[in-house]
């Protein structure tokens, strides 16, 4: 009988974890953490040009090789204002248990300007994580002398385009072992050329004089540059990407027609989003921009919305991957679903995301599991472009709460209280890391004109899981792009390497599985962008090394001649 | 005869009016505004204005004006016609409101008709134009309390509910929206456009069977709408019923050539269905159309997609 009592006692964590659903719950602890920054980003109650209204991003990366993620933070400036009068952008050290130090000057990361996001990316394949910045402005390239210094090489490595550039992603497009780069660019934007708030019909929100565009002003073409062995990065012409201009925010790399490389998904403000099919083979770069076609361009009414975030994720747990894109106020944020054959629907009232997101303007979001059960939640980060919206003259609010939804594990998503989230700010960038390793996913948000949240995931589950930290061989060294299928206890999960996404950020490149009450074991498929194919066993609560098996290829690796 | 119709009369002898007096132009134009032709109504009214330039002569003008599609000069007329009220007229507000709103000026459309609400608090009609123009705004909160109370003052109208829907879904509220979507058929059983918003609703709420009984009641108000047609699909794409969306996609199609919605999905369930070369074609109709429409994408006033009245 004793034993019985105490198998029951043994099942009964499994079978509570089965029926009730924990709160996911975050608490914010940047202050505590030792994260001090102030965000200038444009003005504080009015904006008088849309520069001052795209707010920055933020990097989680381990910059010093010591295993855990350190911090990186984008600042930016005023009109009028020059780099004395400005703030610099931050690397903070991760340096455990949950604490972080400033480490800027040491760092070499010292810098002034309007910077917009921060990408990651080991280069030179040499264990040691490069940043890229973009700016209003040229770009800055930070090469990583693997000493815990940084050096300034945008114009040395090609990476120095003056244009405004935004979303960022580095990912290996053409399968040669070398990353290769998509920088979006928003505006073709002038202070002189652009008129003042209310000068135009298209500077008015609501009758209230506002800052004018993106509607009204001149698009910028997006940049493709491939990697070169040497270091340097070529720019190349002639392709999809960057043919038309749009108003391009946030991109993302990921196989969305599950052929073993790597596409592009551009989110794009006022003009229809891009799905750029990656057909590259042994003649170079071939892409073919087949969003219309793909049913990802436009909502469900065939209209172009007001993209800002994304990110891609399967959250139906159908092997393939889906989209969610961060669109304006008064709009929805929508899902892509893929259905299989390259095709997608717009899903989002049926996933149940649509409706909470009408009164809010998204930007940062990410397909996460937050509660560990295996399936991916989602959280939008909110904040209006417009702070005369403020005071009551109209019904948006300009600092705005964040949208946590949780995985019905249906199809749909339930909104579920956003805890910490709740605390309207002016939200833009959101990155995504297991900062403290604790086997969870936190958050960090940037705010505008202000500090940023580090939202610490204290979700209490006793839902297990695993996690696989890549190293590439034949592949690209961090493993970005390198997809991973769990199987086990009867469910089957697939998971991308991905470091940039959301909104001008950069997360954890780290692959994260929720195992939910599954006792396991759990194997795990590893398929390296070189067609290399392993599979290793997860090992629950720990990050696993992966290591690309030297000399392991696929069999469909095109030639690398561009 | 009192000495100011003599003087009218005088006058309209002096401009050539023949025997025509005041009253008499007064009915015919309403007679021709009645019938439908607000040009010959514009004409009268105007050799009335000349002959009696009274409140009552420009606030008939600018009625006829604003029906003859020329919303400049209505404004013009109707605030001439404010000018010479003797005591304010709540039709008077409500025609200069719509008129203003109509040229673009919605701030002092609204500014109008809140100060015609707040004269006369019982007027529906304003109330229901004051919530419309709020709702163009993308003013939800404020747009909801005038039609609530154009509801409460006038419970058979039948725009407040369907203009107090549009706003509740443009809030994203959408179980609000389908009850009075429902309030609004309920009334006004054979307005399609009601049928339409209210399948909308109920389709992005997850009730795709009511969704489509709404969707047949449209059709039964408005046979071929493509609006209901285009909805009808969608269900049957969401179920995943390629095929039966087609037939409606297609039928939307055939009423109106240049659906965007309808080309955009027909695309999309060609595609579903293996039929790429005609998807192909489907989607260069969808970029023409694109191309040569105001893409709402472009213009933050209409990123909401849902359909709005036309005025």
């Amino acid at each position: 009988m004793k034993g019985l009592i105490a198998m029951v006692a043994a099942l009964l964590p499994l079978a509570a974890a089965a029926s009730a659903q924990p709160e996911i719950r975050f608490t914010e602890v940047a202050e505590a953490s030792g994260i001090r920054f102030i965000n200038m980003y444009g003005g504080v109650r009015s904006k008088d040009f849309i520069l001052e209204t795209t707010g920055t991003g933020a990097a989680f990366f381990d910059y010093d090789g010591d295993a855990d993620l350190d911090l990186f933070l984008v600042n930016g400036s005023r009109l009028g204002y020059d780099a004395s009068q400005s703030l610099s952008n931050a690397l903070f050290r991760n340096e455990g248990g949950g604490r972080f130090r400033e480490v800027t000057g040491p760092a070499g990361l010292e810098s002034y300007g309007w910077g917009q996001g921060a990408f990651v990316v080991d280069h030179e394949n040499d264990g040691d994580l490069d940043l890229l910045v973009t700016r209003y402005g040229k770009n800055l390239f930070y090469r990583n002398r693997g000493d815990g210094t940084f050096e300034e090489a945008g114009e040395a490595v090609g990476l120095d385009d003056p244009q405004w550039g935004t979303g960022a992603a580095f990912g290996d497009l053409d399968r040669d072992g070398v990353a290769d780069l998509v920088v979006v660019n928003y505006v073709d934007f002038r202070v002189e050329e652009t008129p003042g708030p209310g000068e135009e019909p298209y500077c008015l929100f609501r009758g209230l004089p506002v800052m004018c565009g993106p509607n009204g002003l001149t698009p910028a073409p997006a940049l493709l540059y491939r990697g070169l062995p040497d270091g340097r990065f070529a720019r190349v012409e002639g392709q999809a990407i960057g043919a038309e201009r749009y108003f391009g925010l946030g991109v993302v790399f990921g196989d969305l027609d599950d052929d073993g490389d790597l596409d592009v998904y551009v989110a794009n403000d006022q003009t229809p989003n891009n799905f750029y099919r990656n057909d590259t083979g042994d003649r170079g770069f071939d892409f073919t921009d087949v969003g219309l076609a793909a049913g990802v361009a436009y909502n469900e009414d065939g209209r172009a919305q007001a993209g800002m975030g994304v990110d891609l994720g399967d959250y139906d747990n159908d092997g393939q991957l889906d989209i969610v894109v961060t669109n304006f106020s008064h709009d929805y944020n929508t899902i892509y679903r893929s259905v299989g054959g390259g095709w997608f629907l717009d899903e989002s009232f049926a996933a149940g995301v649509a409706e909470p997101s009408y009164p809010y303007l998204g930007w940062g979001t990410g397909f996460r599991d937050l509660d560990r059960d295996g399936w991916l939640d989602l959280v939008v980060l909110n904040g209006h472009v417009y702070p005369e919206v403020e005071g009551g003259i109209t019904e948006s609010d300009y600092a705005q709460r964040g949208l946590v939804f949780r995985n019905r594990t249906d199809g749909r998503f339930d909104e579920v209280p956003p805890t910490a989230l709740g605390v309207p700010r002016v939200y833009r960038g959101a990155a995504f890391a297991d900062y403290d390793d604790d086997g969870d996913t936190d958050l960090l948000a940037t705010v505008m004109n202000g500090s940023p949240a580090l939202f610490r995931n204290d979700t209490d589950t006793p839902a297990a899981w695993a996690g696989f930290r890549l190293v590439g061989r034949v592949s690209p060294r961090d493993g970005a792009g390198t997809r991973l299928v769990l199987t086990g206890d009867g469910v089957s999960r697939v998971r991308e390497a991905r470091s940039a996404g959301s909104y001008l950020a950069s997360s954890d490149p780290r692959v994260f599985f929720g195992l939910g009450s599954g006792a396991g074991p759990f194997r795990v498929g590893v398929r390296w962008l070189s067609g290399c194919e392993q599979e290793v066993e997860a090992v629950p609560g720990r990050y696993r090394l992966v290591v690309e098996p030297p000399g392991c290829r696929g069999p469909a690796r095109p030639g690398s001649s561009d | 005869m009192t000495r100011s119709l003599t003087a009218v009369l005088l006058l309209s002898a002096a401009l050539g009016f023949g025997a025509q007096d005041p009253e008499a132009l007064l009915r015919t134009g309403q007679r021709w505004l009645d019938a439908g032709n607000a040009r010959a109504a514009v004409q009268t009214f105007r050799r009335l204005a000349d002959a009696v330039p009274d409140s009552r002569s420009h606030y008939y003008l600018g009625v006829a004006l604003l029906q003859d599609g020329q919303p400049e000069e209505a404004a013009w007329a109707l605030r001439r016609a404010e000018a010479l009220a003797e005591t304010p007229n709540p039709a008077l507000a409500l025609s200069l409101g719509t008129a203003l709103l109509r040229t673009g000026a919605s701030p002092e459309a609204i500014e109008v008709l809140t100060e015609g609400a707040k004269r006369f608090p019982r007027a529906a009609p304003i109330l229901v134009q004051l919530g419309y123009t709020h709702y163009t705004r993308l003013e939800g909160e404020l747009a909801r309390a005038a039609l609530l109370r154009a509801r409460e003052v006038a419970p058979e109208n039948r725009l407040a509910p369907f203009y107090l829907g549009l706003t509740e879904a443009a809030l994203g509220e959408l179980e609000s929206a389908t009850a009075a979507f429902r309030a609004a058929v309920q009334l006004d059983p054979g307005n399609p456009e009601a049928w339409v918003a209210l399948g909308r609703t109920l389709s992005q709420l997850g009730r795709p069977d009511e969704a489509r009984g709404a969707y047949d009641a449209a059709l039964a108000a408005a046979p071929g709408s493509p609006a209901a047609l285009v909805g009808l699909g969608r269900l049957e794409l969401e179920a995943g019923r390629a095929e039966g969306a087609v037939v409606s996609f297609e039928a939307a199609l055939a009423a109106d050539p240049g659906h965007r919605q309808a080309l955009y999905n027909l695309a999309a369930a060609l595609s579903l269905l293996g039929r790429t070369e005609e998807a192909s074609a489907v989607r260069r109709r969808f970029a023409e159309a694109a191309a040569a429409g105001d893409d709402p994408g472009r213009s933050l006033s209409r990123t909401r997609s849902k359909g709005r009245p036309r005025r």
